[in-house]
């Protein structure tokens, strides 16, 4: 971690700053930023991991699913939500990573999903 | 009835603060962890750790016999059970009393009888407490319904069952919806439960949470600590919580604290519990007891300088307290933040990964409690609460300014943090004045915060920086086996 004081204006602002992977993570002004600093050789590789012809929605911790707010087939957009689970008593509604249509949901009401499972899977739209 | 050794059955930043209690006390630790909680500072401070199963909680923290089993192996002579998992479960204090272990707690009976709704809400309308007004009587013709609901007072939930949970609630704040809600309910009930029993219960819409916490010594006498306010809360997760409460009437108080004195003196109670009422209006209602020792207990602690948990060690060797009921006085005030792994302008996304760098500042009235340090994982298998900050002020105006100047100044790299949802809740007007309810979190934060893009100034410096900046090894492919939001 590097610490370095920056001026502006006359005011002395420091800013923490480390590289993590390919994420540039800064402290500036008691915030925090997140900079993606890994060249985006095809633009489509570089949306939030998602290949060039489908998306999917990945549980992010083991729990169970509470709603399936999407049909198959449905239009949606990108951070639509579409899919509402419940872990560690807690609710956490799931957003489509892109744009597309429904293509398969591989999950059910009340199914106890392990982390990383594939719960819905997307046709983005090129 | 010496403790030489103690079993902490629990994880994260609670296992740290009883073995700093322990450590205050001259007594060994152990501690009882999963598979997935060995990089982790608890794991670090404890004089043995024992392996009780893999990283589901089913597993390990919630499974009762590989916990006994571990403390005995270790040659414990008591058990700690923090709070959460196995803390409020009458089985496993009786199963350690079987086994000859000291349970730090409440007896299983205090646990049964405030672990059943039911009968926890007998025991307070004994012990004259107010509940909350309801009805759930057999009489389920309309026009009892009707009456009843009149008499409770409007707004009035109608709901399917007994007990709490979201289903088939509906609120009804004027006469002329009520048939229709009835009908409504009744017909739900018959579904879900074979039954068109529906109950009653008074909807306090713009409440406050306070909870006084009391001890029970090894003599049997009970003493209050005053109480906190937890107003605070997300879907019933306490984001922020202080002492003493924000706002509140002092002869409400004393009301207050008098009922859970009593509450204490029915039960017979042992140890630190938590009294919780919703307080609206100037009236307060019993909601439930709670026999642990709380996640907010250090903002207690703050304004009257005592420790909770050597209390309840002390109490567990038969040892009477360091301190008396006129001891304690409140002083100043104090604010906890529970700071999560998730991401606010993703909606409260959890977010895992390694920590990479841990920096709280410290300072007078600054304190912080926190289970891992750098290089450490936070994994997506348990609650994604990783620290607790928490100050004391002369005052609660002060109190929050040094929050916000805290929680701006801590810093944590490799996860998301829900700071900046705290430092917005901790500068908004109604948090401030000290007026909100547990609806303010619904009312304003509901969606969490809006995305933030870097404005040119940070991308400049970034720009500066980023040849300067040394990369750390790649932790993003172990964060991404962990999280398939990482990328995002």
């Amino acid at each position: 971690m590097r610490s370095t004081i920056f001026t502006r204006e006359g005011k002395r602002i420091l800013v923490k700053a480390m590289k993590i992977g390919h994420e540039l993570w800064l402290h500036i002004n008691g915030e925090t930023w997140v900079i993606d600093q890994k060249p985006k050789v095809n633009k489509k590789q570089s949306s939030g991991g998602v290949d060039s012809s489908s998306g999917e929605v990945l549980a992010p911790m083991p729990g169970k699913i509470l709603r399936i707010t999407v049909s198959k087939d449905d239009a949606i957009e990108k951070d639509q939500i579409v899919v509402v689970m419940e872990a560690m008593k807690m609710e956490y509604s799931l957003p489509s990573p892109a744009a597309g249509t429904v293509a398969e949901i591989l999950c059910r009401v009340n199914q106890q999903v392990e982390l990383g499972s594939t719960l819905v899977k997307i046709n983005v739209k090129k | 009835m010496k403790i030489d050794k103690l079993a902490i059955a629990n994880r994260g930043e609670v296992a740290v603060r009883i073995i700093r209690a322990c450590q205050d006390m001259g007594i060994e630790t152990v501690l009882l962890h999963s598979e997935a909680d060995v990089n982790t500072l608890a794991y670090r401070l404890a004089d043995q750790c024992m392996l009780i199963g893999s990283a589901e909680t089913a597993k390990s923290y919630l499974n009762i016999e590989s916990n006994i089993h571990a403390a005995l192996a270790a040659e414990a002579d008591a058990i700690h059970p923090g709070f959460g998992f196995l803390s409020e479960n009458a089985d496993f204090a009786e199963a350690c009393e079987k086994n000859r272990i000291i349970f730090v707690g409440p007896t299983p009976e205090n646990i049964r009888l405030f672990g059943d709704k039911i009968s926890a809400k007998n025991l307070v309308e004994r012990a004259g407490g107010p509940i909350l007004p309801g009805y759930q009587g057999d009489d389920q013709s309309e026009k009892m319904l009707l009456s009843k609901i009149e008499e409770i007072g409007l707004p009035v939930i109608v709901k399917a069952t007994a007990g709490g949970g979201g289903r088939g609630l509906r609120v009804v704040r004027t006469m002329s919806e009520a048939k229709s809600a009835i009908q409504a309910a009744q017909s739900e009930s018959q579904l879900a439960f074979g039954s068109d029993k529906i109950f009653l219960e008074k909807y306090l819409d713009h409440a406050k949470h306070i909870e006084v916490q009391i001890f029970g010594d090894c003599r049997g006498k009970i003493h209050h600590l005053y109480e906190r306010e937890c107003s605070v809360q997300r879907r019933h997760q306490k984001i922020i919580e202080e002492a003493p409460a924000a706002q509140i009437d002092s002869h409400v108080r004393n009301k207050m604290i008098k009922v859970a004195i009593e509450i204490g003196e029915t039960a017979q109670y042992r140890g630190a519990g938590t009294v919780e009422f919703l307080l609206q209006d100037g009236e307060f209602y019993f909601m439930e007891m709670n026999t642990r020792l709380q996640v907010e207990h250090p903002v207690t602690e703050q304004v009257l300088g005592i420790d909770l948990v050597k209390a309840q060690i002390m109490t567990a060797q038969n040892q009477s307290l360091l301190w008396t009921q006129d001891d304690l006085a409140l002083r100043g005030h104090s604010i906890e933040c529970r700071v999560y792994a998730e991401n606010p302008f993703k909606q409260g996304m959890p977010s895992t990964g390694i920590v990479k760098y841990l920096h709280f500042p410290q300072g007078p009235g600054r304190r912080f409690e926190c289970g891992i340090e750098e290089d450490d994982a936070v994994t997506p298998y348990y609650d994604p609460m990783i620290a607790k900050v928490v100050v004391w002020d002369e005052s609660r105006q002060r109190a929050i300014r040094k929050m916000i100047a805290t929680l701006e100044e801590t810093v944590i790299f490799g996860v998301r943090t829900n700071i900046p949802y705290l430092i917005e809740i901790l500068s908004h007007p109604e948090f401030i004045d000290g007026k909100m309810s547990t609806q303010f979190i619904d009312k304003y934060f509901a969606k969490g915060l809006a995305v933030r893009e870097p404005t040119d100034d940070v991308l400049s410096i970034a720009q500066q920086l980023k040849d300067k900046v040394t990369s750390t090894v790649n932790s993003s492919t172990e964060a991404s086996h962990l999280s398939p939001w990482s990328k995002s």
